[in-house]
């Protein structure tokens, strides 16, 4: 990287890493960096809750982590007898989301390629066109968080 | 009757926090032993209304609709938890009680950051359990005023209580029967 360059532009200037996966037939996307890894899904045990959309701790081994309900913040339900865990990287740090189990697929996209939504979605950095489907691109990094409020 | 007493004691590798664990739907939930009064047998686990014991009256609700979940069929895993703390009682039907255990402190995790609103009030954390994990029950919310919303069940019937005897750090407790009544 140049010096001076900001990590942003770089991404706007270069093409994207994109891990793409489904939920509920639909396809839906996310940098690649912003994923942990992808797993079965083992289960997971709800935890009552009134943070949207966070409602359950899933383990493996020693490792728990909490579970982001995208399903149900999409209104989508889960397809497929054995669902995949893709392991998500937000700010304040990795959660689970359930998936279709449809295995995720790596992907490349000029930046070039990207468009905003058509309505505005805080948890959308774009879309991009794959095999002629308009898919979304989710910020996991901050997904669901709270606006910063800004003075 | 209580499990008074017998929690936060060190045990060789270091000090331990004593809990009943007990299942409500899909949830496991533990209960420090300092707030466990006593444990109702399933034939009285099915009965309707408050229970005294020890001239302390309990409202007896479902453990399950304080998790936000429908109440599972009665079965004959069903158990009563008798539970006090800071001068308020409340009983909660339970699907089974899974055992008393000793978690070292050190093992006790706090909920997640993504866990943001009340719920952090009402759970004091989780620890790993057997294959699973149990959540962590704040007495507070647990057995404070009006926990559940519901009003008082009415008085019926007689029963028993059961309490727990010592054992060694990790090890699930045998509980027993002792004679205990039930307002009518």
């Amino acid at each position: 990287m140049l010096r001076g360059q900001s990590k942003q532009i770089g991404e706007r200037a270069d093409s994207w890493s994109l891990m793409v996966f489904s939920i509920g037939g639909s396809r839906l996307a996310a940098r690649t960096k912003d994923v942990g890894g992808v797993r079965p899904w083992t289960g997971a045990m709800q935890v009552p809750s009134r943070t949207p959309y966070v409602n359950a701790l899933m383990r493996n081994g020693e490792d728990v982590l909490p579970v982001f309900d995208l399903a149900g913040m999409l209104n989508l339900r889960v397809q497929g007898d054995t669902p995949m865990c893709l392991i998500a990287k937000r700010q304040d740090g990795p959660m689970v989301i359930c998936i279709d189990a449809t295995i995720p697929t790596l992907t490349t996209v000029e930046s070039t390629a990207l468009y905003p939504p058509a309505q505005p979605d805080p948890n959308i950095l774009w879309q991009c066109q794959i095999d002629g489907i308009t898919v979304p691109i989710y910020a996991f990094s901050n997904l669901a968080t709270p606006p910063v409020a800004t003075s | 009757m209580s499990l008074r007493g017998q929690t936060k004691f060190v045990a060789g590798a270091g000090v331990t926090e004593r809990m009943l664990v007990v299942t409500s739907g899909p949830i496991n939930l533990a209960i420090s032993a300092t707030v466990v009064e006593g444990i109702l047998p399933p034939e009285e686990a099915g009965m309707a209304g408050p229970v005294t014991v020890r001239e302390i009256t309990y409202p007896i609700t479902d453990l399950a609709r304080k998790l936000g979940n429908a109440p599972a069929a009665m079965t004959h895993d069903t158990r009563i938890i008798l539970c006090g703390s800071r001068g308020f009682h409340r009983g909660f039907r339970v699907d089974q009680v899974l055992g008393l255990t000793e978690v070292e402190i050190r093992h006790l995790r706090t909920l997640p950051p993504h866990f943001a609103a009340e719920e952090r009030t009402w759970f004091k954390g989780y620890f790993l359990y057997h294959e699973g994990i149990a959540l962590w029950a704040n007495p507070d919310w647990l057995v404070g005023d009006d926990p559940a919303g519901q009003s008082p069940e009415p008085l019926v019937g007689t029963t028993r209580v059961m309490e727990t005897h010592a054992s060694r750090p990790g090890e699930v407790i045998e509980l027993e029967v002792v004679n205990a009544e039930r307002t009518e």
